[in-house]
């Protein structure tokens, strides 16, 4: 049953993936092929590229995915906890474990905020 | 269960996704004709409106023409993941369509099957998830379609990256930091509706709203879900990654014909997708207002009416700055979704 369950998910994946592919192909398959040296070039505004683009870049795109590595997994633990939050059985004991999650969490933002972490200059 | 039945069922299945994928792909096709029109008309112009009635041929005249176009590759270019990019954009888009609950099951046509299937096989099995208009109501559908959302940074961030251009670059770097950056907020306004309804399942959610609709009781979460669903699709004002007055083309400027279109249909797609959900969740899903019975033709409206406003955005606000954009989104939205969560839990335990 379990497979059954999940079986039209494997196969909207299958459909996608197919279609995919079968994209790609077809393009490649049907259209002309004149290549040039110029033509291959990277665009860039009709002048010959500058050197490699894949140099190191900028640490700011860096930090915000740590910052977001760090809410996201807070976010993940909380899921399960929320999910059955409705059932559980001391309501004020479930929301205080929330409110007390949350301050962690705050006091987190709060401090990354303070030390300039979510400032992009 | 038979091995004959496993089979017969899987079919029903094939059957359901395989129509299901048409009808998004014509979704899709005639949503950038109706965004085409509509802006022609909000800047005094006709738009495309040769082609067919109304110019209804033309999204299907622009894929022949992206077909015959010349499929190149840059010097530089990734070999693998250059044409792999485009494929990993457009599989989550629509992996997605498998959770969301589009209507209520026909009973005519769950009778049909059965009889069938008695002449078949003479068996008579459980169709009840089959014959519902979901492909599949999984018990996780939430967290599958935030994750398969998710995925979809990575078919941007390597397309911009493997085309070794540098405006592909910083299109794909400012992409994936603002996807990132909102689905943040999106994930925490989906939990406050998650601890509404103590359940993962779509079809549940929806049931839960047969007598009110989510967004009474979420106004906030659903304020916060409309701005992510902008920025979470690179739609504007959040399109800075392929803002076309400083970066050509953002992370396709490199791609030609179908594997270029094959972004836009991702995008399309995405946004269609991201439209169904946020109907599932907040408006009540396939259920009628003010208790109008249910049915497919109301989720088609609601989804429709909120992919207009992605069209009537674009056409009416001016495209954010990067620095205002993670501003907005990290000390905006991320604290008003916290926020919106702890008074959901609040009023939750409160009124239980």
């Amino acid at each position: 049953m379990f497979f059954i369950n999940y079986m039209p998910v494997i196969l909207m994946f299958a459909v996608a993936a197919g279609f995919a592919v079968a994209n790609v192909l077809l393009s490649a398959l049907f259209g002309p092929y004149r290549a040039s040296a110029a033509k291959m070039e990277p665009y860039e505004c009709g002048a010959h590229p500058v050197g490699d683009a894949r140099k190191p870049v900028v640490t700011r795109f860096y930090r915000v995915a740590m910052l977001f590595l760090l809410f996201d997994v807070e976010v993940a633990l909380m899921l399960p906890v929320l999910t059955v939050y409705r059932d559980y059985a001391f309501k004020w004991v479930a929301f205080t474990e929330l409110f007390l999650f949350m301050a962690l969490l705050v006091v987190g933002y709060v401090y990354i905020r303070g030390r300039g972490g979510l400032e992009w200059d | 269960m038979t091995i004959f039945e496993g089979f017969f069922l899987v079919a029903l299945i094939g059957i359901k996704v395989g129509v299901m994928v048409v009808c998004v792909m014509l979704c899709m096709a005639m949503m950038t004709l109706v965004e085409r029109r509509f802006l022609a008309f909000m800047q005094c112009r006709l738009g495309p409106n040769q082609v067919g009635y109304f110019g209804i041929l033309q999204p299907f005249a622009d894929g022949l023409k992206n077909l015959f176009k010349e499929d190149f590759t840059p010097a530089g270019a990734d070999k693998i993941l250059y044409p792999l990019a485009p494929i990993i954009a457009l599989i989550p888009a629509l992996t997605a369509f498998a959770v969301i609950p589009f209507g209520p099951g026909i009973p005519e046509v769950a009778n049909l099957l059965l009889m069938l299937e008695d002449k078949l096989l003479g068996v008579k099995s459980d169709l009840s998830s089959v014959v519902t208009l979901t492909a599949g109501d999984i018990n996780v559908g939430v967290l599958f379609f935030m994750a398969v959302v998710a995925m979809e940074i990575y078919g941007v961030f390597l397309g911009g990256w493997s085309s070794n251009s540098k405006y592909s670059l910083l299109g794909g770097l400012r992409a994936s930091a603002q996807m990132i950056s909102y689905e943040l907020s999106m994930t925490l306004s989906v939990l406050s509706i998650v601890m509404i309804s103590g359940t993962l399942r779509l079809g549940d959610i929806v049931h839960m709203q047969e007598r009110g609709w989510f967004i009474i009781i979420q106004p906030i979460g659903f304020v916060i879900f409309l701005i992510c669903m902008l920025a979470e699709t690179n739609r504007s004002p959040f399109d800075l990654p392929e803002a076309e007055s400083e970066l050509v083309a953002g992370f396709h400027t490199e791609y030609s014909s179908l594997k270029f279109a094959m972004f836009f249909m991702a995008e399309y797609v995405a946004m269609i997708g991201i439209s169904s959900f946020c109907t599932t969740l907040y408006l009540g899903g396939f259920n009628g207002p003010f208790g109008l019975g249910s049915s497919i033709l109301w989720f088609g409206m609601k989804t429709f009416l909120l992919l207009f406003f992605f069209i009537h955005v674009r056409a009416t606000l001016p495209r954010f700055r990067y620095d205002q954009l993670m501003d907005f989104g990290w000390k905006t939205l991320l604290p008003l979704s916290l926020l919106n969560l702890m008074l959901t839990g609040f009023f939750l335990t409160v009124f239980r």
